[in-house]
């Protein structure tokens, strides 16, 4: 099978606290996995030991087949991490952005690359803004745009769609859709349940740094349910959760 | 409610003492307040200390707080005035934004959240009142008084702010106020010349052996005068609580004050101007002054938005490129000013060495070059920041990008060194041209006017750059909390500690660094002048050794530091919180 994410055994601690602890899975070349868990549960700390960001304290994970920690050039080409704050560089325009990216990640013919991802993302009249000009969502649209330039094998996303307004959503999630039947790998991280359940085929529920779930959807709520059809993801996690949660 | 608000300044103020103590903790945080709190106590409260029984309490000797407390009165009374004629009529007060949020939606009359500005000002009255009275300008430490003074007067400013607002939607604009405060202050000193002429000072000029208290006794007649003494009666209860001749005079100053206070605040209360929009508006301009500021200090304003880009960058090509482009247009668009300064500097000196026409002119000004090169390379690194250190907020992305640390660290130094390295080539080319010009025949000097100097300055000083950048880079890399990114960043002493241990930190690696070329530099100058003198390979000689050390260092370090970069843990250092 071919994958483009497999993490396995990743821990991270900070200090004495264990962040995440002993989490394996693998996400598959089309496949979307929505990586859920309460406040604090070790989301973005396995995003950004996914990204390369950080070390993981422990276990391995390989992007496209190349080893993060002994192939992190290689293995970094292949994917593009959006973190939750956009991140900007306060004097670049937001075709500047495009180009230092392009060049980053070696893309030729970038001039008929970035037209159309600046419409995608409604940002073609802002080509000479600089960030400060931007809105909150603009941001997050310019930040998703640069990790798009490239056309990456390996998506990674955290909290994807906060700031942007309802059009600026639907074509988020249609781009994630079309990224992910073109044969991109995705992880995505969110709260919002019904757009995990819209998008993914998988998921992965993390709490307490620990993996406690980890099926594709159905079989999630089928598992969770006893079988019940009329309950949504929520409702699944919501159980979930609450069954690993101590009781005072 | 005053309980309330008491409770909130008062558990602000605790929460910020006890998370500053805790970060305490951490060994970063430790060695910050420990730098800090030597040099504070070696700058100010030791010195303060010593002055306690020395000079500075030559007011408490000379028994000339009397006069003292008259011309204070006099300051304040011009200054309540004078406040009243200030352009601002909107009636904005200065809140933060948590305190807008929280405080303008709740269910609170508008003389609750005066009373609540006024409580919350108390911890930074009580700060001020306490360094006054550590530091010792005011005598045997009256901190009672100063606390009271500074109170009663943020509420009597508050109140003129909203007084001028009423004034306003009576129709009195800023104009006829202005006129009324110049009325009143050109009645106050016809006033006082009057009086002024029915005290005789000629006796002070009479007696030149006349005693100190006896000339501030005549000095301080004119203000026993009844109408003056009217006139200063309210700022004179102020500057007798910050400057009491008596613990009497002091308890009873502070009670009448403190009155006053009372008496504002129901006033202030009583005029029910509507001040919350024009706070917001000056909230917002504050957090966006602020945010400039910072900037600004950060190198990180964006100051000329359209500057075009320094070149067109290519699809494909070294990734370093893509570094070394950004961080050049950062350079153009947020310190190309700095550049514009030196590079006046030197055209203006230029100038000036053209315009004195003399041998002297050409050699002084060719001299003052000469050092401002010698000290360029050591003060630029901090002025041009275009590097990791502007990053540093975006160190997230940075590092998911494909690139090696130490090829970024590499590019990331490059863009700063290539323009320091050319402004310290027109310092050093202006200083050997001046010198040449000159005709002196001192020996050092007929060096510096060859172009050998002009080669050597470059060769050598490149890789000095190099390793100034470097190190200045690693400050984040190793101690990116010492880099001051977040907002919850640790202020105050703790900040001048660490800001003082980095400094002494990069002078003593400097130092290091230097010392095994200096050691490789002299035998090679020797041998050069012992074999190549007056030959053309003597630069190469005298230079290359001790450049190919420092070369070899700056490569070591950019290893290094990679290697730390690759390894850096931000979830750990900074503000970007993790899980």
């Amino acid at each position: 099978m071919d994958y483009g994410i497999e993490v396995n055994g990743l821990t991270k601690n900070y200090d004495s606290f264990v962040a995440v602890k002993d989490f394996s899975f693998a996400v598959k070349r089309g496949e979307v996995l929505g990586l859920v868990g309460p406040n604090g549960a070790g989301k973005t700390t396995t995003l950004r030991a996914l990204a390369g960001i950080h070390p993981p304290t422990d276990g391995t994970i390989r992007i496209c087949g190349f080893d993060l920690r002994n192939d992190a050039v290689d293995a970094k080409r292949h994917l593009a991490f959006m973190p939750d704050e956009p991140r900007l560089f306060d004097y670049l325009t937001v075709e500047e952005h495009l180009q230092f990216v392009a060049r980053l990640y070696q893309v030729t013919g970038v001039k008929e690359k970035i037209g159309p991802l600046l419409h995608e993302f409604e940002l073609a009249d802002k080509r000479k803004a600089l960030p400060s000009e931007l809105s909150r969502g603009m941001k997050q649209k310019l930040m998703i745009a640069c990790g798009f330039i490239h056309d990456p094998d390996v998506l990674i996303f955290d909290e994807p769609l906060t700031g942007l307004d309802p059009l600026g959503i639907r074509r988020m999630k249609e781009s994630i859709v079309r990224r992910s039947q073109a044969g991109a790998s995705v992880v995505l991280s969110s709260h919002l349940l019904h757009l995990v359940e819209e998008l993914c085929d998988t998921v992965a529920v993390i709490q307490h740094g620990t993996r406690i779930a980890y099926d594709t959807i159905d079989n999630l709520k089928w598992k969770i349910t006893s079988g019940r059809n009329d309950l949504s993801l929520e409702d699944a996690f919501l159980k979930i959760t609450a069954e690993e949660t101590p009781s005072a | 409610m005053i309980g309330t608000f008491f409770t909130v300044a008062f558990l602000t103020l605790k929460n910020r003492i006890v998370q500053g103590l805790r970060r305490l903790r951490q060994p970063r945080y430790l060695i910050g307040a420990i730098a800090g709190g030597i040099y504070f106590w070696f700058m100010i409260f030791r010195r303060a200390a010593g002055a306690g029984n020395g000079k500075l309490l030559i007011l408490k000797s000379m028994s000339i707080t009397p006069l003292v407390v008259d011309f204070a009165s006099i300051v304040l009374l011009l200054l309540m005035i004078l406040a009243w004629a200030l352009p601002a009529d909107s009636g904005g007060l200065d809140f933060s934004e948590t305190e807008i949020a929280f405080l303008f939606p709740a269910p609170l009359r508008r003389r609750d959240i005066l009373l609540y500005k006024i409580l919350r000002a108390q911890p930074q009255a009580m700060f001020s009142a306490l360094i006054m009275t550590v530091l010792g300008w005011w005598r045997n430490g009256l901190f009672v008084g100063m606390w009271a003074v500074i109170s009663v007067l943020s509420i009597y400013f508050m109140l003129v702010s909203l007084g001028r607002a009423r004034l306003r939607l009576m129709h009195v604009g800023f104009v006829a106020r202005l006129f009324g405060v110049a009325a009143i202050v050109a009645g106050l000193y016809w006033l006082a010349v009057s009086e002024l002429r029915t005290v005789d000072f000629s006796h002070i000029n009479r007696f030149k052996d006349l005693q100190a208290p006896a000339v501030f006794k005549a000095l301080n007649a004119p203000f026993q005068k009844p109408l003056i003494r009217a006139l200063l009666f309210i700022p004179r209860l102020f500057a007798s609580a910050a400057l009491p001749s008596s613990l009497s005079t002091l308890a009873v100053s502070v009670l009448a004050v403190a009155a006053l206070g009372v008496a504002f605040f129901f006033i202030a209360a009583a005029l029910n101007v509507s001040f919350e929009e024009a706070s917001l508006s000056i909230s917002q301009k504050r957090a966006t002054r602020k945010d400039r500021v910072r900037g600004q200090r950060a190198g990180s304003l964006v100051m000329f938005r359209h500057a075009p880009a320094p070149f067109r960058l290519q699809e494909t090509g070294p990734v370093e490129v893509a570094i070394v482009w950004k961080n050049l247009i950062a350079l153009v668009r947020n310190s190309i000013a700095w550049v514009a300064v030196f590079a006046l500097t030197i055209a203006f000196l230029l100038g000036m060495a053209l315009w004195s026409h003399t041998s002297g002119g050409y050699e002084t000004i060719g001299t003052g070059l000469l050092i401002m090169a010698c000290m360029f390379p050591l003060i630029a690194p901090n002025v041009f920041a275009n590097d990791l250190r502007l990053d540093m907020p975006r160190l997230e992305v940075l590092k998911s990008y494909p690139i090696a640390g130490d090829r970024l660290i590499a590019a990331e130094i490059a863009a700063p060194l290539a323009v320091i390295s050319i402004l310290e080539m027109l310092f050093a080319t202006s200083a050997a041209v001046l010198i040449g010009m000159s005709g002196t025949t001192k020996p050092f000097f007929s060096f510096v006017a060859t172009p050998q100097f002009i080669v050597a300055v470059l060769i050598l000083t490149l890789p000095v750059i190099a390793v100034q950048l470097l190190i200045r880079n690693a400050v984040p890399v190793l101690f990116p909390a010492w880099a001051g990114r977040g907002k919850d960043e640790p202020r105050g002493f703790v900040m001048t500690g660490q800001r003082l241990v980095v400094l002494a930190g990069n002078l003593l690696v400097l130092a290091i660094a230097l010392v095994p070329a200096a050691v490789v530099f002299l035998p090679s100058l020797w041998i050069a002048y012992k074999f190549f003198a007056g030959n053309p390979a003597f630069v190469a000689v005298a230079t290359m050794p001790a450049v190919g050390v420092l070369l070899a260092e700056v490569w070591m370090g950019v290893r290094a530091l990679g290697a730390q970069f690759e390894t850096i843990d931000i979830s750990n250092e900074s503000d970007v919180s993790a899980p």
